[in-house]
């Protein structure tokens, strides 16, 4: 069933075919569209699950993680703020080894307070052992959290999936999206089963999250939820193929396009992912030898993939919606460290910033990322790292409003 | 207002009648004479098999230390400020799949386990949230008056006059200046459907308070008092009868509300002076002798006189 | 110079105080020295360690719990049966131990002197801190005695003792200081210390499998299995029933923390020695007074 949906829409309906029982909401925007669509649903009934408006993000979480270990199949969504207050709550998910899914809605962290689109939220939550998938697209949205439980529940990985997906960008902006039905879901997502539910069974007792004084009885467990992790790429793939099968829509890890003979390849997560190939084929069109590289799975970090798509490339532009201060952007070193030691690797890898707040990303974008990569290339000397992506229009329009703050204004500014 | 449990229509009449069943084992590491511990004890005694327990960071996350665990209940472990939010979601989880997946109905209960840093400070939006929303749950909060895992820190909870590590008795300061917060009516404000504190000397009142509140659905809150002989510089052997002398000055009241109604369970009609209770604690020390502060007593044996006028018995 | 020392004693007893009394007495020396307290879940009356290294030139490049100690200070000799203090002690190192000079003979040198007696008399408690790392520091060679008494001093001030208490301890330093001779062997034979070989070996480096089903998930199902700690060893006085003065009454089966008192059918009750910890409040809450206390005799 084809319908238009926006991405908070497609979060709530891949929600809704996965059956899940039981959500946990709080608002904050841009997700709230998520937990108001389920709400409704509920009351309803066509929805069978159990709805309940949380006080804080941070409970919402521990509701989640505790109500998987019974048993039950749990979806719930934040976004920003929300995320990073409950963030405590992710690694006691990830560590009780509750499989569910969340989906986040990226936005920006104050301050300044913003609701637009910045991806540092949800890369703070990388090193949680939540697994993670980014969504290009409503479809794609929908598609990762059907994906997020396969996964999840999977008896190897045993582990909590976030799904992201842009605020404004796609969280409001309807698309044509393809609803599968329930029976194809139901074949492709068995029923949830916990090997050992927390039920008070007095002929089942267990004990969930105990405390240890012990290095190696600590190392031990935060191993084993890694390997536990790297093994979800496996069960990624597989998954993948099987949705493949039943849906007819494809999904990798590390998705390459145009990229057979481009000596320039742009990387990128997230919604900005069709802005990038749309300006791929342009640059195409003008006979430049470009290609992208979209980036769906986060975490586990798939670095061979990575690695081998990257690796006959003259030069790789890593363009990132995030800024780690003092560092740059965030997952650009990751990519540096995939490609260490392959024997072929490009011989640029620079690190690009924009999209910030939602900044646009455009043809005068993908022009000075190339032309950036085309000068390391030529003269040896890089720029310094990470470029800020900033339009001269967008300087004019920030001068004008510090002109209008009562600060004293600077000689750069006047 | 006056006691009328001799009507009530229980399995509880003596210290006899105290189950014989043992959920809580022997060997946690918690330290030997700890009095939150026999609250705990006797509060899995009153529920039974069936109970899920909850329990955050504080001395009793010590109750599954690994690879032992204390208890023969089921148990999850959850952080500071989540205990009432990770007992929503296992009350929740268990009762849809009762209701959607035809599962069994495991018949369990779910007790949150927290010291008074958690039920006090971090965690009384969660608990807050909890009562509010109804949650069918029990929550058990030892009241050592304060943060006793860590060393014996400051909490809302820590009495007046009271030293702890970051509240220490200088030529300036008698301890702690701020009065206990009064978590009961704080809790009692949201409407539970049951609450009480309790003390383990007086074992009995304890279990019939447990029991009602099993005949009940909702919020079952309970505050129980208990002597910390680390944090609290007592002596072991001493705990109940420390115990029993905070119920007897009135330091510590025995109560519940049912539904929003306050009744005392027990009345000390004596009361001694708080002296005899404080100076059982070398954490009151500095208020007894040559230095010690006549104000800060006064204050304190006033807090508790007016206590017992003010509920007009 | 370079010496590791580890402590070992209960909780409560001032095992830290002791370990930093010895280090910042090394300090004053001149000494480079580091000292540090086990952490961990501890309660009174459990077993537990500290650790000092100290050096007299080179900087102390090590970090961590001391696995292989040149020294030992044991704050009372029932940590010998109770929790093997020797694991990992060089085979010519130095056992200093809180204990008559006719404690058991060891198979390491030793240096004993009886700090529970002297300190009941000076202190009028058995509180052995500064003793022990009286005899420490002398035996070892470490400090002068006027280090000593300063670094009392510093510590005991510093856990917020009294002066006049303060003082008393300095004298029990003192005291333990002078009655134990410097074991010139082991300081001399001792430059520099060697490191265990075995700690250097790769083959003690192992990869742990990825487990399957339940096994990489932090979960007990064998609850309620602590009784196997053996908490009974924390016990440092045991409480005892008299039969013939018992009214089964079954006060003490309530009010034991532990749930280490059991009922027969009839309501005899039963102590259960392996976990009770000697908190005594059995005795205490005995009202017709059937449970004596007996002092936990040391091994």
């Amino acid at each position: 069933m084809k319908k238009m949906l926006t991405g908070n829409s497609s979060a709530a309906w891949g929600a809704r075919i996965s059956d899940v029982d039981y959500v946990c909401a709080y608002p904050i925007t841009p997700q709230t569209e998520i937990v108001e669509t389920l709400s409704s649903w509920v009351n309803k009934g066509a929805l069978k699950a159990r709805f309940v408006n949380f006080e804080s993000e941070h409970s919402m979480f521990a509701a989640a993680g505790a109500a998987s270990l019974t048993g039950a199949r749990v979806f719930t969504c934040s976004s920003s703020q929300g995320l990073i207050y409950g963030l405590e709550m992710l690694y006691s998910i990830a560590g009780w080894r509750a499989p569910l899914v969340l989906v986040n809605v990226s936005r920006g962290l104050g301050m300044p307070m913003i609701l637009q689109v910045e991806h540092g939220d949800v890369l703070a939550t990388r090193d949680s052992g939540f697994i993670q998938l980014h969504a290009e697209n409503c479809q794609e949205v929908l598609d990762l959290v059907l994906l997020g439980y396969k996964i999840a529940e999977d008896s190897n990985v045993m582990l909590p999936v976030v799904v992201n997906m842009d605020g404004f960008v796609l969280s409001f902006a309807r698309q044509t999206v393809d609803i599968p039905q329930r029976e194809a879901v139901e074949k492709f997502l068995p029923r949830y089963s916990h090997p050992r539910p927390l039920l008070g069974l007095e002929s089942a007792p267990v004990t969930y999250g105990p405390t240890t004084s012990d290095g190696f009885v600590y190392s031990f467990y935060k191993y084993q939820l890694h390997k536990a992790s790297l093994e979800s790429r496996k069960v990624f793939q597989t998954a993948a193929q099987e949705f493949f099968k039943i849906f007819s829509r494809r999904h990798h890890a590390v998705e390459a396009e145009m990229t057979e003979d481009a000596d320039y390849i742009f990387l990128v997560t997230n919604s900005y992912s069709s802005n990038v190939r749309a300006g791929v084929r342009s640059l195409r069109a003008k006979g430049e030898k470009v290609g992208m590289v979209k980036l769906k799975m986060l975490r586990p970090f798939p670095r061979e993939e990575l690695a081998e798509v990257l690796s006959q490339a003259k030069a790789v532009a890593v363009f990132e919606q995030n800024l780690a201060p003092g560092r740059g952007a965030i997952i650009y070193p990751e990519i540096a460290e995939a490609l260490y030691h392959s024997q072929e690797r490009p011989d640029v890898l620079l690190s690009f910033i924009g999209g910030l707040g939602g900044t646009p990303l455009g043809m005068p974008e993908m022009e000075y990322m190339l032309k950036k990569c085309k000068e390391f290339l030529k003269t040896g000397h890089g720029p310094e790292q990470p470029l800020l992506l900033y339009r001269s229009e967008d300087w004019e329009s920030m001068k004008h409003s510090l002109s209008k703050t009562g600060l004293p204004v600077s000689r750069e500014v006047s | 207002m006056a006691s009328n449990q001799t009507t009530i229509d229980t399995a509880y009449k003596t210290m006899k009648d105290t189950p014989r069943e043992e959920y809580l084992q022997p060997g946690s590491p918690l330290c030997a004479g700890c009095g939150g511990e026999i609250a705990v004890r006797l509060a899995l005694k009153a529920l039974g098999p069936k109970t899920i327990v909850v329990s955050v960071p504080g001395c009793f996350g010590l109750l599954a230390l690994y690879p032992y665990s204390s208890i023969e209940n089921s148990m999850l472990f959850a952080p500071f400020a989540s205990g009432p939010a990770a007992a929503q979601g296992i009350v929740d989880g268990i009762r849809i799949q009762v209701e959607k997946r035809a599962m069994v109905d495991p018949g369990s209960k779910v007790l949150v386990l927290t010291g008074d840093g958690a039920a006090y400070d971090i965690g009384l939006q969660a608990t807050s949230g909890a009562i509010h929303r109804g949650l069918d749950f029990y929550y058990l909060c030892y009241d050592n008056e304060a943060y006793g895992n860590t060393g014996f820190q400051f909490s809302s909870a820590t009495p007046t006059g009271s030293s702890t590590s970051t509240t220490a008795v200088t030529d300036s300061s008698q301890g702690n200046s701020l009065r206990k917060k009064n978590l009961f009516e704080i809790w009692k404000a949201h409407n539970p459907s049951y609450l009480a504190t309790v003390a383990v000397s007086k074992p009995v009142d304890m279990l019939r308070k447990f029991e009602k509140a099993s005949k009940m659905s909702g919020s079952k809150l309970f505050i129980a008092f208990s002597v910390c002989p680390t944090g609290w510089r007592s002596e072991p052997r001493e705990t109940v009868k420390i115990d029993r002398l905070a119920v007897e000055t009135g330091v510590w009241p025995l109560k519940e509300s049912v539904n929003g109604r306050v009744t005392h369970t027990y009345i000390p009609r004596k009361r001694p002076p708080v002296e005899n209770y404080l100076k059982t604690q070398r954490r009151f020390e500095h208020l007894f002798g040559a230095c010690g502060s006549e104000h800060t007593l006064q204050e304190i044996q006033r807090d508790v006189d007016e206590y017992w006028r003010s509920i007009s018995i | 110079m370079k010496i590791r020392i580890r402590l070992h004693g209960r909780g409560g007893q001032g095992v830290k105080t002791a370990g930093r009394i010895i280090s910042t007495a090394c300090f004053l020396e001149g000494h480079c020295a580091e000292d540090s307290p086990m952490y961990g879940p501890e309660r009174r009356g459990a077993p537990v360690l500290s650790f000092v290294r100290v050096s007299d030139g080179e900087p102390l490049e090590e970090r961590g719990y001391i696995e292989h100690p040149d020294a030992l200070v044991l704050l009372d000799s029932s940590s010998v049966s109770r929790s093997s203090p020797f694991y990992g002690l060089r085979t010519d190192g130095l056992v200093i131990i809180n204990a008559p000079l006719l404690a058991p003979k060891f198979a390491f040198p030793s240096v004993a002197f009886d700090v529970s007696s002297a300190a009941l008399r000076v202190l009028k408690k058995d509180s052995v801190s500064a003793g022990a790392a009286a005899l420490a520091c002398k035996a070892l060679g470490l400090t002068s005695i006027e280090s000593l008494s300063e670094a009392v001093r510093m510590e005991m001030n510093e856990i917020g003792l009294r002066p006049e208490l303060i003082e008393r301890n300095v004298e029990l330093a003192r005291e333990c200081f002078s009655s134990v001779p410097t074991v010139k062997s082991f300081v001399h034979a001792h430059d520099p210390s060697p490191t265990d070989s075995n700690d250097e070996s790769s083959e003690k480096l192992v990869e742990i499998p990825q487990m399957v089903g339940l096994q990489p998930i932090a979960a007990i199902i064998a609850t309620g299995n602590s009784r196997l700690n053996e908490t009974g060893l924390w016990r440092l006085t045991t409480p005892r029933i008299d039969y013939s003065k018992c009214t089964k009454c079954i006060v003490c089966f309530v009010y034991c923390p532990d749930s280490c008192i059991t009922l027969e059918p009839d309501l005899t009750p039963h102590i259960q020695y392996e976990n009770c910890k000697g908190c005594m409040i059995c005795a205490t809450e005995c009202p017709l007074h059937a449970i004596s206390e007996e002092r936990a005799v040391p091994a």
